[in-house]
């Protein structure tokens, strides 16, 4: 029996600032370690705790990559660590998307703050099949156009034609100047939704963001056309152990970070009180 | 920035009996280990000499701030360190150092007579009513465990973390009877911070809630079964008081 | 559900005689009743074996989840397990224990310090004198543990307690049923999901929850209660240790996460939360009814919450 309490240790390999304390971080785990779009896994600071944390983008040369915004006591040690510091991971961890639905089917991503970490993740995965053919469309919405995580490479990919982008910023006194084929509107991601020329029928979304997200936009989208099994949400909780056992994270019976933490619409309009 | 050992560590002192920094003097196992990766620049217990340099990692303070000459003392203490730990109740709250009942002014001159007007002090206050403070270490006094745990996790580049319950769990956990129930005792375990390993009720001594309260502490159903269990308001007010938590 | 059949034996003197010496060897945990009137799991002082099970204030369940357990550590950038534990035994367990433990072992059962405790023990069950505050059920859910044992018949409850029957010489097979109290109060409330779901707005909650101290004893009594968290440690030689340790659903920071949202705010909605695990489970066991009716957590409670007369109004029957 493994132990999944038990870190596995691993070496922060590199560090990437991109905006305000929302670092790109990557870690070499001294085993191999797979992680799925979606999945994640604890991240270990010996002495000062632990948080989870999902990738946002593919292990590559075995290297676990995370979007990681200081946010708390744990995070900001993180931030204090030098390349070559040894943390632990445990995972990995839940269920992601599924990626298989993804196959032939338009991609809708749509994601608000730092929901486009994950996002980002299930992005690299969706670009890095050779074979897909179908649109992918990110919506992304942030309070301000400097909090836009990954924005340069959203735009450079909107630029390769790869992926069509849209963003939206809640606050601005002048919208930055992108691209002609990057749409950027004031106002909440939602609203990105109003003219998108998109086939609903053959569209799987996924959605990541903060709580009030979900509340709007899920069933939109529904209503829009897309079926609620093919619209998947990642839902945020205090996810201790990982494993379906210390009950941190637990909403409308389910154990999030082992059922979840992306689940379908489908399986949301039965989970009472967990959006 | 992530700290190098040996860490630099100023322990400065205000009002306050010098208990914290016995705990620490106390913790003779661990020493010579601490010795190797802290360098104390202050330490009033141990050593007089006072700290010269014009940049500290860790400032602990103990004590409360009640003159404006320690006021002076602690924001300069702030200007030169790092990180800026408070120990112990007094750093926290002003602890039993701010247990004045009725009016401050009768309470000086009962104790100084004529030499009252002498002394230019305030009400004392815990440290973070004057400067930001990054890390806390409750107790009165704090728990051994903990000041090396708390020295030990800045070794690692932080803080570390602690479970927010009562020292009625613990004491629970403990299979003690409980003195609340048994004995009719004004224990403050259901709202007072966990960490001491339920220390006094484990000895049959009521919780007095030297390590603070939790959070959303539920004080009008504690005070409801304190006056179930015969004591007065007045009772429970001194309780409560005793560590700077307003009843 | 039905009733869980096991293996009975007759016990002969000497069978017993054999089977107390092997299990006193184990240097057995056994309930016992302290000077100040505590019942505590505790070492056998007298290495004589009880024949009669007790209620102890903490369950069985800090036997294989201990309230504090140390879970690695690390030194020098390496992860470090910790060693196994010794073999050993508990005895004068009760039969509602005995279902507690076969929750958790659901629970942890990819667990493995839990799992390494529960290789090692030899859980012996013993006739329990029913009190006023028990309403147990042997319908509610199958026993764990290994040998159940009143003086003249042993049950074989897994493998290795009837090997260890065997090999004291345990051969003459009876039907005897378990012991079960025979009155057992019985008045459980029949609360179903649907009716705790539709009531999620109920005055009830907050009323009751309103005396809530949220001092964590509920959990800690509870044989089938299991939220923990997990801290570390620093030792000032560099060396760090991670604890497992009991939490509870009432703590104001148990579903608060990093940047302070609190996903169950508010005593009401902790204490539905903590009624939703008790009575229809959660992940896997969704439907599992754990409260075993040891009544504990009604006693040990300050402020008298009772989740079973919670259960019994929000299913609208007449309070017992």
């Amino acid at each position: 029996m493994k132990d999944a309490l038990q870190p596995v240790a691993a070496v922060l390999h590199n560090i990437v600032p991109m905006a305000t304390d929302n670092h790109i971080f990557s870690f070499l785990p001294e085993q191999p370690m797979a992680l799925a779009p979606g999945q994640f896994v604890e991240i270990t600071l010996p002495g000062v705790g632990s948080f989870p944390v999902s990738a946002c983008d593919q292990v590559r040369d075995g290297l676990i990559t995370a979007c990681i915004r200081r946010a708390g006591r744990v995070t900001e040690a993180l931030y204090q660590l030098e390349m070559g510091d040894v943390i632990g991971l445990r995972g990995p961890f839940g269920k992601g998307f599924p990626l298989e639905l993804f196959k032939d089917q338009d991609a809708l991503l749509i994601a608000g703050g730092l929901g486009m970490a994950p996002l980002r993740g299930l992005l690299q995965a969706l670009l890095d099949d050779p074979h897909r053919k179908a649109r992918i469309i990110v919506l992304y919405g942030s309070r301000e156009p400097e909090a836009l995580l990954f924005r340069e490479e959203l735009v450079e990919l909107s630029k390769e034609a790869q992926i069509e982008v849209r963003f939206s910023v809640d606050f601005a006194e002048t919208l930055p100047s992108l691209d002609d084929r990057v749409v950027c509107k004031i106002g909440l991601v939602n609203e990105l939704l109003t003219d998108l020329n998109f086939a609903p029928r053959q569209t799987v979304a996924a959605v990541c963001g903060p709580p009030a997200l979900y509340h709007c936009i899920l069933e939109e989208l529904a209503l829009i056309g897309i079926p609620a099994a093919k619209i998947f949400a990642t839902l945020e909780r205090r996810m201790r152990c990982g494993v379906g056992e210390c009950c941190h994270c637990v909403a409308a019976g389910r154990y999030i970070c082992k059922d979840g933490p992306v689940f379908s619409l489908e399986q949301l309009r039965t989970m009472t009180e967990a959006i | 920035m992530k700290l190098k050992p040996p860490i630099t560590l100023a322990w400065t002192r205000f009002t306050s009996c010098s208990g914290c920094q016995l705990m620490l003097l106390n913790c003779e196992s661990s020493l010579a280990e601490l010795a190797q990766v802290v360098a104390l620049r202050e330490f009033p217990l141990a050593t007089s000499t006072e700290c010269k340099d014009e940049e500290i990692d860790v400032g602990l303070v103990e004590g409360s701030i009640t003159t404006p000459s320690e006021l002076e003392r602690l924001l300069a203490l702030r200007r030169k360190v790092n990180l800026l730990v408070a120990v112990g109740a007094c750093a926290l709250t002003g602890g039993v150092n701010s247990l004045v009942r009725g009016e401050r002014r009768q309470a000086m001159t009962e104790v100084y007579a004529g030499q009252a007007d002498e002394w230019n002090t305030f009400p004392p206050q815990g440290i973070e009513h004057f400067v930001k403070v990054d890390g806390q270490i409750p107790g009165c006094p704090p728990e051994q465990g903990e000041l090396l745990n708390s020295i030990g996790a800045l070794l690692h580049g932080g803080w570390p973390g602690h479970q927010v319950m009562p020292v009625c769990m613990e004491c629970r956990i403990n299979e003690n009877p409980c003195l609340l129930e048994r004995d009719c005792a004004p224990c403050l375990g259901p709202i007072t911070l966990a960490g001491c390993n339920a220390r006094c009720p484990s000895l049959g001594v009521p919780c007095e809630g030297c390590r603070g309260v939790v959070a959303e502490a539920n004080r009008d159903e504690l005070r409801r079964l304190f006056i179930t269990a015969g004591l007065t308001e007045q009772d429970i007010r001194h309780r409560l008081e005793r560590f700077g938590e307003a009843p | 559900m039905t009733d869980f059949l096991s293996p009975n034996y007759l016990l002969t003197p000497s069978t017993l005689d054999t089977l107390a010496d092997a299990i006193t060897k184990l240097s057995p945990l056994a309930p016992q009743v302290n000077a100040d009137g505590l019942c505590r799991l505790q070492p056998l002082s007298e290495g004589v074996l009880s024949s009669q099970a007790l209620s102890s204030f903490v369950p069985l369940k800090k036997v294989f989840l201990p309230p504090r357990e140390k879970l690695w550590s690390f030194q020098s950038g390496q992860f470090s397990a910790l060693k196994q534990p010794e073999p050993f035994a508990v005895v004068g367990v009760p039969l509602c224990d005995l279902q507690a433990l076969w929750y958790l072992d659901q629970v942890f059962a990819d667990d493995l310090p839990y799992q390494n405790r529960r290789a090692r023990a030899l859980v012996v069950g013993m006739p329990c004198e029913q009190d006023k505050e028990c309403r147990c059920d042997r319908q509610l859910m199958p026993l764990a543990g290994d040998l159940f044992l009143d003086q003249e018949h042993a049950w074989a409850l897994s493998p290795a307690g009837e090997a260890l029957l065997r090999a004291c010489g345990a051969g003459e097979t009876t039907n005897k049923p378990l012991p079960w109290p025979t009155a057992s109060a019985g008045t459980r409330p029949m609360l179903t999901e649907e009716q705790y779901r539709s009531a999620a707005d109920a005055a009830i909650w907050a009323e009751a929850a309103k005396g809530c101290l949220s001092c964590g004893a509920c959990s800690v009594v509870c044989p089938t209660c299991y939220c923990f968290d997990m801290l570390d440690e620093s030792a000032t030689d560099g060396s760090v240790t991670r604890n497992r340790s009991w939490d509870n659903c009432f703590f104001a920071e148990h579903a608060k996460v990093a940047g302070g949202h609190d996903f169950r705010s508010g005593r009401a909605n902790r204490l539905r939360f903590r009624m939703e695990h008790k009575f229809f489970g959660f992940g896997a066991l969704h439907g599992q009814n754990s409260c075993v009716g040891c009544g504990r957590c009604r006693t040990v409670c300050p402020v008298d919450i009772d989740l079973d007369q919670i259960a019994t109004r929000l299913s609208g029957e007449e309070l017992a």
